[in-house]
């Protein structure tokens, strides 16, 4: 059953300069290889929007087909600031780092802070304990769905099987239905859906105007307090492995 | 003679200290500042660097050692030959043959890398001594394999590279820190880009949705249809049916393609802009700050002494005239004789010019390391071969300018210790190279002004507006 719905629902692609934010978004769209053949490295420039479609609740009598905007932002360090312009709106966020840069999760954590603005810090900077580093990148604080996503898996084999909320991805192979990797990715895109469609379900029977429970970018000043209460951002996180009660 | 061999130990283990003490200076430096966003892969790169940085250090400190006394002379004269040849061979040999091997390493199989990378450096070492002929900067008596060959041609390229930073960095100062240059940007004129740039991201967004409703409808539609039989009529009949009406699916999804495609380019146009507005308004809110307006004064006295060196570089071009004496024994001499301060010549010329000499040396050597963390950490990215073959360049060049600076300190010391740089270095033809230092330099301060100038207007409309 397809939806008649004009919208589309805005996700963000984050993470620093050449971890493969694009390569991940065309192979997350379904495409083995990005339009134009081959490989091309140049950086993102701006923001680049990739539409994905993604089966909502696929198995359940309410499966829907759902039109998804990955916005694939370039992760130069001097185009930091202006891309908050594009964090406007946004509903759910992944996380990509380099499975062979340990930097590149480290700096995680800065790009989670210019999602919702609060400070994470000062971890000890030379812990090399991944727990360590996991637990400065705590996405649970955050009041969007966020997945952290590995790439470049084809370059680091040795590695161990991966906790259950991350991915490890190689953008250059299509994601296989029914694979680990495809169940984690179908969570994450229904609970980011989930809070559009929360209120667009409560919508019918309550209020007139409804807003998305959706991002606004972190703003410097104090027009960030006044937009913070102005928009409907609730501080629940929704873990993507809560079962929605249906109806409620 | 136990005394002296005592005395030559104990020089010797001063020597060996600060050379391990700058290497590791280096190395931190590698990790810490170059590679702060990647990790190391190659450890040699780092070593070849570290390596380069200690010996390059080493002389500088080898001038201060000259100028203040420390150490017996003979061991000294011994320490200068052991560094300048290590750091020729480090530039001539080491650095180029690592270059080419990975260079070829990426290109050609196991079998051919070796001497296909040493055939590479055979062509640099050619084009090397070529660098020679055109300049006369060496004494025809001298043999091939000497230190002097070596750095007379090192010595070329370094002051070339020394007086385009040096022309270009005296332009940029003042362009950077004055107030005068920056625009007045208010917060405004970045929500209106903002805005402008939202409603190009949201037309964009429309257009590909509709695209992938189209792409998705085809998709349905061309799978119904390899569900049916065709026969060759219905086929040939669908052909021509498609051709002849212009709205089809495949030529509307065709069309949004190409209408995305021009937005797209106005998007990063304008996300490029906001870049830069976002720059310009950090600039001018910074000085605004205590900083801000130490670095604007700052900045007028850069430009005063840009002008001047550029007004002098001209003169000494023109009248081809080399400076007999030292600034500091000048400025000593109009001290003495115009302002009568009692001051002794010779006893403060050594200790100002010893001064001095440390301060060109750790400013130079901060100011070249600060440029080159810039620029490799704004164009590496995580392609290992190419940053570490940019790595290997910088050390190249942080090499050659450290060398030539030796060279043209000899301009800014008095007359003995004059002496004894030339005994070192050899008999090269110092007065060419300070006149090529002058003329690379008023090239590229003349060029830089034009190309600043060239930025300056053509940012200004966008500001204006």
């Amino acid at each position: 059953m397809s939806s008649l719905d004009e919208s589309s629902t805005k996700i963000l692609v984050l993470g620093d300069s050449c971890v493969g934010k694009t390569s991940l978004c065309h192979c997350i769209a379904g495409g083995g290889e990005p339009p134009g053949g081959g490989r091309s490295f140049d950086s993102t420039i701006g923001a680049t929007v990739v539409m994905a479609w993604h089966e909502y609740r696929a198995g359940t009598p309410e499966q829907r087909t759902e039109l998804l905007e990955l916005w694939d932002i370039g992760g130069m360090v001097a185009h930091r600031q202006a891309a908050q312009v594009f964090f406007e709106g946004a509903v759910g966020a992944i996380l990509v780092h380099d499975l062979t840069n340990k930097r590149s999760e480290e700096n995680l954590a800065t790009w989670l802070t210019m999602l919702d603005g609060k400070p994470r810090g000062a971890a000890p900077k030379s812990s090399k304990d991944p727990a360590a580093v996991a637990l400065k990148v705590d996405i649970e604080s955050c009041n969007i769905p966020v997945l952290i996503v590995g790439t470049k898996a084809d370059l680091v084999p040795h590695k161990g099987p991966v906790s259950y909320d991350r991915l490890h991805i190689d953008s250059l192979k299509i994601i296989l239905r029914g694979s680990a990797n495809s169940i984690t990715l179908s969570r994450f895109f229904d609970s980011c859906l989930d809070r559009t469609r929360r209120t667009s379900l409560n919508s019918s029977s309550s209020s007139f105007f409804t807003k998305p429970r959706s991002m606004t970018p972190n703003l410097p000043g104090a027009s960030a307090s006044a937009a913070a209460a102005a928009a409907n951002v609730t501080n629940r996180t929704m873990s993507p492995y809560t079962s929605v009660l249906m109806g409620s | 003679m136990d005394g002296l061999t005592d005395v030559d130990t104990k020089d010797a283990n001063v020597m060996l200290g600060s050379l391990i003490l700058f290497f590791a200076t280096g190395w931190l430096f590698y990790t810490k500042q170059l590679f702060k966003n990647y990790e190391v892969h190659n450890r040699i790169v780092q070593f070849i660097f570290s390596l380069t940085f200690a010996f390059s250090c080493s002389l500088f400190e080898l001038i201060i050692f000259e100028i203040a006394g420390v150490m017996a002379p003979l061991s000294r004269s011994r320490c200068w030959t052991f560094c300048l040849s290590l750091i020729l061979i480090t530039l001539v040999v080491v650095i180029p043959v690592y270059t080419s091997y990975l260079i070829i390493r990426g290109i050609v199989r196991k079998h051919l890398q070796l001497p296909l990378s040493i055939g590479l450096w055979l062509v640099f070492i050619y084009f090397f001594w070529k660098i020679g002929d055109p300049f006369p900067m060496l004494s025809p008596k001298h043999g091939i394999f000497t230190i002097e060959q070596v750095i007379s041609r090192v010595g070329v390229v370094g002051v070339t590279i020394m007086a385009i930073l040096s022309g270009f960095g005296a332009v940029n100062a003042p362009y950077c820190y004055m107030t005068f240059f920056t625009r007045p940007v208010e917060e405004f004129h970045v929500c209106q880009l903002e805005k402008k740039l939202a409603h190009t991201m949201d037309l964009i967004v429309l257009k590909k949705r509709k695209a992938a409703r189209y792409e998705l409808e085809k998709k349905r539609l061309s799978g119904e249809k390899t569900q049916k039989e065709t026969t060759f009529f219905e086929r040939f009949w669908d052909s021509f049916s498609e051709q002849s009406s212009g709205s089809t699916l495949a030529s509307q999804i065709d069309r949004l393609k190409e209408e995305i495609i021009p937005l797209e380019t106005l998007a990063r146009f304008l996300f490029l802009d906001l870049v830069e507005l976002r720059q310009m308004l950090n600039r001018v809110e910074f000085s605004k700050t205590f900083m801000g307006i130490y670095f604007n004064i700052l900045g007028h006295f850069f430009s005063i002494y840009c002008i001047w060196k550029i007004f002098i570089s001209f003169i000494n071009i023109v009248f081809d005239r080399v400076g007999k004496v030292d600034p500091v024994t000048k400025t000593i001499e109009i001290g003495v004789h115009w302002m009568g301060i009692p001051l002794d010549i010779s006893f403060w010329s050594q200790y100002i010019s010893f001064f001095l000499v440390g301060v060109i040396a750790v400013t130079s050597v901060r100011g070249l390391l600060i440029t080159m963390t810039k620029f490799f950490v704004s164009i590496s990215n995580a392609t290992s071969s190419l940053s570490n073959i940019i790595a290997l360049l910088m050390a190249q060049i942080m090499g050659m300018y450290f060398v030539s600076s030796v060279l043209l300190m000899r301009m800014n010391v008095p007359e003995e210790y004059r002496t004894i740089l030339t005994r070192i270095l050899g008999d090269l033809k110092f007065n060419f190279y300070h006149r090529w230092f002058d003329v690379i330099f008023l090239i590229s301060a003349v060029s830089s002004i034009v190309f600043l100038t060239l930025i300056h207007k053509s940012g200004s409309s966008m500001f204006r507006a």
